[in-house]
């Protein structure tokens, strides 16, 4: 009989112990979506003159790929637990709009998500080639590494003629052999009292109308192509990405 | 007594058990390719991701040769006069001879030109053919022969004529064995697989740039400058050639629209998607080994790397599918000067692999 009392004991400690690892801990959500002033924006509009911008040119969507890294949770025992090391959101070939990350968390209060938009200078030395081989590198002239967005489409200009646009985000070049970065840290702050879990999806979303609008009224008649090797349209990007990132948690 | 007897019947089915325990059989030890493991270039292995290799095909040194021989052996097309490499020689970096379009055993010629084989195991998006018709190698090895314009035959008259070889059966009997003590079964499936096997073997990247890369040569003043010019706006090859330092299959696989007409006689990737945002789309080739495999584009329309270099420059037009990363469509190219032609087409020509064309790996078993 004691034998038996002895058992039972332990079977209800060892399943009270593996119930309280698996309730308290959950693997990240993410999944990213894109909207035009809240519309949402897929890749079947693309290619469709439909969207106005800030400065009333008519412009279509052909193409769109971004890359963030570092992502991160913040709650208030951590100031960022990382949930991946970097994400290419691509569009336009459906790859990257969402995963479940392989880190496990504990299932609690979060703050905040956070990311850098593009790689940190540190990162972006170093070698990805799942990213070369889908030609996301930057120009080295214009100081390698990687891109952070290519956003590409046709816009109508001042004298009705369709001509296309190409918003590529990367290092900034100076002058021959000085550059500046151009990645941005971006922190998105939940709702109060948000608690993840497994049934969470955190949805990061992007205005693509902000990238027009602020705090740089942007003008694709002066603006739209090739602007890679241009210093000011960089910075203009720089400034402006820093609104078009919001968050939900469904 | 009755159970006596018994027991009597039982003994002797025991030693009668027993003796016929004496004769030995052997049993049967299913033969075991052996293993290969592709030699990937460091250069490769450095920048690129792990090539794509299906689980349910993977290298062996049986599969492989078996592959050879059926890419060398004409024994797969109608009339037994054509094999894969009748339109795909090794000295023309597996293109069809500086043809612009193949032509068939009935004389045929096809509507597009034959693609170069190499570095086919880095295509990530796993999609064959000029507009991707075909999944995977083993997918793209069914096709051209029951292509009648190609070699016209059916895979179920392919499979009788390997059936009927004695020396086929015994090199599917090695490269796919089965486990019990019977012939492998020859099939068009386990065909296909052997080619693509080979085809996935094949690599080219011993041109003067990788040298470069690796640190081994020097390329020219003008060779590097054709390399600027390559990779900034003056050229703007990069954006879906990749910066050559970083992509050494100088190609991303995937499909656009070069602003080669504003009416398609042949409509491409739509085709295969039936979008017609798809119009007009086809694969972006390898920029490698351009001195072996002209003509160029789709439909072979340009004889020489001058018109092609032309065409970027100042002959692209505009429509509604056209990639916007052809960035200078509207003024009808990049505009590049003839000294920037000239370097640009020093730097395309370092590309030229000829350790690759003349690769005994690679050549008819």
């Amino acid at each position: 009989m004691k034998k038996i009392i002895l058992l039972l004991i332990v079977s209800i400690f060892i399943f009270s112990c593996d119930n309280d690892d698996i309730s308290q801990a959950f693997n990240p959500k993410l999944k990213f979506t894109f909207n035009w002033d809240g519309e949402p924006v897929n890749l079947s509009d693309f290619n469709d003159i439909k969207y106005t911008n800030e400065n009333g040119e008519q412009l279509s969507i052909t193409r769109l790929r971004y890359l963030i890294s570092n992502i991160s949770l913040v709650n208030s025992s951590s100031d960022g637990t990382l949930v991946k090391d970097f994400n290419l959101v691509d569009l336009t070939n459906q790859l990257g709009l969402g995963f479940t990350a392989t880190t496990l968390l504990p299932i609690t209060n979060y703050n905040a998500i956070k990311f850098t938009v593009g790689f940190n200078e540190e990162d972006n030395i170093l070698e990805y080639p799942d990213l070369n081989i889908v030609n996301w590198n930057w120009n080295p002239n214009l100081g390698g590494g990687y891109h952070i967005m290519q956003y590409e489409g046709l816009f109508i200009n001042s004298i009705a003629e369709e001509k296309p646009y190409a918003m590529h985000l990367g290092t900034r070049k100076v002058s021959a052999g000085v550059y500046e970065p151009n990645h941005f840290e971006i922190t998105l702050n939940f709702e109060e009292n948000t608690v993840l879990n497994s049934d969470s999806e955190i949805e990061i979303q992007m205005n693509i109308a902000e990238w027009f609008k602020n705090p740089n009224t942007w003008d694709l008649n002066v603006l739209s192509a090739p602007l890679m090797p241009v210093y000011e349209a960089q910075v203009m990007m720089h400034e402006n990405g820093s609104t078009v990132f919001s968050v939900k948690v469904n | 007594m009755k159970n006596i007897f018994y027991l009597l019947v039982v003994f002797l089915v025991l030693f009668s058990c027993d003796s016929d325990d004496d004769v030995i059989i052997e049993p049967f030890v299913p033969f075991q390719p052996t293993a290969f493991t592709l030699q990937i270039p460091q250069y490769f292995a450095d920048k690129l991701p792990a090539p794509v290799i299906p689980n349910d095909n993977p290298f062996t040194v049986e599969g492989i040769a078996l592959g050879r021989k059926l890419f060398y052996d004409p024994i797969l097309s109608g009339d037994s006069t054509q094999s894969c490499a009748s339109c795909h020689n090794l000295e023309n970096a597996l293109t069809d001879n500086n043809l612009q379009f193949s032509i068939g055993i009935d004389g045929i010629e096809g509507s597009r030109n034959a693609m170069p084989i190499f570095n086919l195991a880095w295509n990530i998006e796993d999609k064959f053919f000029w507009d991707g018709r075909s999944i995977g190698l083993e997918g793209q090895a069914e096709q051209p022969v029951i292509d009648p314009v190609e070699m016209h035959n059916t895979w179920q008259n392919a499979v009788v004529d390997l059936k009927n070889s004695t020396e086929y059966q015994e090199l599917f009997n090695k490269a796919f064995p089965e486990q019990t003590d019977i012939d492998t079964e020859i099939t068009k499936e386990l065909t296909t697989k052997a080619i693509a096997q080979f085809e996935r073997t094949i690599i080219s990247s011993n041109s003067k740039f990788d040298k470069f890369v690796n640190g081994e040569v020097s390329l020219t003043a003008n060779e590097l400058e054709g390399m600027s010019i390559f990779n900034d706006e003056r050229g703007d090859c990069f954006h879906c050639h990749g910066v050559g330092n970083n992509n050494p299959l100088f190609t991303d696989n995937r499909f656009r629209n070069n602003g080669l007409d504003t009416v398609f006689s042949d409509i491409g990737l739509e085709m295969v998607t039936d979008n017609p945002q798809d119009k007009g789309k086809f694969k972006t080739p390898s920029l490698r080994n351009l001195i072996f495999t002209a003509p160029y584009m789709h439909d072979g329309r340009f004889a020489t790397l001058d018109e092609v270099i032309n065409h970027y420059s100042e002959g692209v037009v505009i429509s509604p599918t056209i990639d916007s990363q052809m960035l200078f469509a509207d003024q009808g190219g990049t505009q590049m000067t003839s000294i920037e032609k000239a370097q640009l087409k020093a730097f395309l020509l370092t590309l030229t692999d000829n350790e690759f064309t003349t690769n005994p790996a690679y050549q008819a078993p």
